[in-house]
């Protein structure tokens, strides 16, 4: 009490004499000092260098690596020469540059750019984003194999792979629809970029993580070892764009080029369910009751649209509760939470009460509508992926989903066809 | 003229799309730069949060000493507790938890201060002693040797002023 006094005492004293900005911008209380010894008042140094690497080397470097992923896939058509570029990328975008920044990543800061008015991306964000898109586009999934060092990780750690039933593998590809349009959202409206967060694998490439991350960094690796690709097939938002954008690209991996032999050593080869088999020849009651199920799948569609719609607008009008900007007008009009460092700091700022009132109306109707549309929209899809796979399959040979191949190159090595085609060369 | 393919006609609209969109994203001065993070301390509340929400083990986050703001007081509320026994180095006395601010007399009734960066933990102890009854010359700032330059910072997450933005990486610091 006595100190709290005499400090008082000396600010009174020095207030009158001499105010100006300090470094916090509040004001000098105490006068700079004239020294007679002869000493210098040091200069406040800084470290000259920035631990990380620039944006603009990050860019070229993955541009580089997509181009080695293209010959090595399509020119060199060998699993030995991918695996060499499988460990270059974990080596170089995983442990050097620590998987920070990534295209998956770059969906949350393009969608905050898009919704916040103050929020700018840079050149080298839009050139590291787009271009495995463009890869996509007119290649096929390259990213998944030469630039994405999650993908890496995943497949150099499998080494007991079970397969996973075919139902269940595609019904859990529809969750990343949900996570790419959530994370939109919560991006756009200030949530936070909830894909940096849980991302399970980047915490290997730091050797740190925020202590919640842990069990599922440790699930993530485990069930790396025994299913292919858990975070790539499952969970990635990134796969979706690069699915749709895959399947409008004119070259596409082809393996028993001129004629396959029908062997099915690919389909066994893949782990991920990419190689479709020969279409089996079906019954006519077959086929009448794949008919009546189309049928119903495409009369359900508006239904299940509304649902989604509806529960959207439910989970949205929720989870904006947890928005930092609805907690804090809480808080303000909770007495028992004055003490709150928000509170606190919101009173600093001098920021109206109205000001906010409105910025929490806005927020909560972004994610209302913005969240039921993102269900609404996922839904579709996942209906419309529902009666592809229910359409009646004509191939008469064995193909490679485009969408889903990750361009691994297992299929490469046992393919006999492949295997005298490259003995020849 | 060559039959455009329904697939190449979605390309390119698509493509299109992209790149207007893309370029409407970008803000005109930053289009080529690198952007760090960094607090802003005029907004700091010097709550204590940068200290343990950091993604590393240690917080990149560290106080900086600004000698040109600094008062050289014998009396420095960013270096003394409040309930102190004696004005000397003695570690009862000390508001740094890892006496990480060294005491040396330069004359009479002078005394300098300086940062052992490598005890700060960036706790904001001496910020709010030196903002509060001092000259606000002790701030935190993100030290970049340290820093991994994470999409989110975790730190910024949970500030509660809201203090953490994004700058130019040409000067990188905010003071």
């Amino acid at each position: 009490m006595k100190t709290k006094l005499l400090y008082i005492y000396l600010f009174l004293i020095v207030s009158i004499t001499n105010i100006s900005e300090a470094a916090d911008g509040g004001a000098y209380r105490f006068p700079h000092p004239e020294f007679t010894s002869g000493y210098t008042v040091p200069e406040t140094k800084f470290h000259k260098d920035i631990s990380i690497f620039s944006d603009y080397y990050k860019a070229v470097i993955l541009i580089i690596f997509i181009i080695a992923g293209f010959i090595t896939v399509y020119k060199l058509r060998s699993r030995k020469y991918i695996l060499m570029v499988i460990l270059l990328n974990l080596a170089i975008f995983g442990f050097y540059l620590q998987g920070c920044i990534c295209p998956i990543g770059l969906i949350q800061n393009i969608s905050e750019a898009m919704f916040n008015a103050s929020y700018y991306i840079t050149l080298w964000y839009a050139v590291i984003f787009i271009t495995p898109l463009i890869a996509a586009v007119f290649a096929g999934r390259l990213f998944c194999i030469s630039g994405c060092p999650l993908g890496a990780l995943q497949e150099i750690l499998l080494f007991k792979q079970i397969k996973i039933p075919m139902f269940a593998d595609r019904l859990l590809r529809f969750i990343p629809y949900f996570i790419l349009g959530i994370s939109v959202v919560f991006a756009g409206v200030g949530m936070g970029y909830i894909i940096c967060r849980f991302d399970p694998y980047i915490p290997v490439f730091r050797q740190t993580t925020i202590f919640y991350m842990i069990p599922v960094t440790i699930f993530f690796l485990i069930a790396a070892i025994f299913i292919s690709r858990p975070y790539c097939r499952y969970f990635c938002p990134y796969g979706v764009l690069l699915k749709y954008l895959s399947y409008l690209s004119n070259k596409k991996i082809v393996i028993a080029n001129p004629k396959c032999v029908d062997c099915r050593l690919c389909e066994n080869a893949c782990p991920n369910n990419a190689i479709i088999p020969t279409a089996p020849a079906i019954s006519n009651e077959i086929y009448e009751k794949g008919l009546k199920r189309i049928r119903l799948l495409i009369y359900s569609i508006p239904f299940v649209l509304a649902a989604a719609g509806i529960a959207g607008f439910i989970a949205g009008d929720l989870i904006s509760h947890y928005h930092p900007d609805i907690q804090l007008y809480r808080n303000i009009q909770n007495e028992s939470k004055i003490d709150d460092d928000t509170v606190k700091a919101f009173i600093l700022s001098g920021e109206s009460t109205d000001n906010l009132r409105d910025r929490t109306i806005s927020i909560t109707n972004f994610m209302r509508y913005g969240i039921s549309i993102v269900f609404i929209i996922a839904a579709f899809l996942v209906m419309i992926d529902i009666i592809i796979y229910s359409r009646m399959q004509k191939n008469k040979e064995p193909y490679i989903d485009a969408g889903i191949c990750y361009a691994c190159g297992r299929c490469y090595t046992v393919c006999p066809v492949e295997r005298k085609n490259n003995s020849r060369r | 003229m060559k039959k455009l393919s329904r697939k190449n006609f979605i390309k390119i609209i698509l493509s299109f799309i992209s790149l207007i969109f893309l370029a409407k994203l970008f803000g005109r001065n930053k289009l080529f730069a690198n952007t760090v993070w960094q607090i802003d301390t005029s907004k700091c509340i010097k709550c204590g949060k940068c200290a343990v929400n950091c993604v590393l083990s240690h917080s990149a986050v560290k106080c900086v000493h600004i000698y040109a703001h600094c008062g050289y007081c014998d009396l420095c509320s960013g270096y003394f507790r409040e309930e102190r026994a004696n004005l000397d180095t003695g570690a009862e006395n000390q508001l740094c938890p890892t006496n990480a601010i060294k005491r040396t007399m330069v004359e009479d009734p002078f005394f300098e201060y300086r940062i052992d960066e490598k005890l700060c933990i960036g706790c904001a102890k001496c910020v709010e002693g030196c903002g509060n009854y001092g000259n606000g010359s002790l701030v935190l700032q993100v030290k970049h040797d340290l820093c991994l330059d994470c999409n989110e910072c975790a730190i910024a997450v949970k500030c509660p002023a809201d203090a953490f933005k994004r700058i130019n990486a040409d000067k990188p610091y905010l003071v």
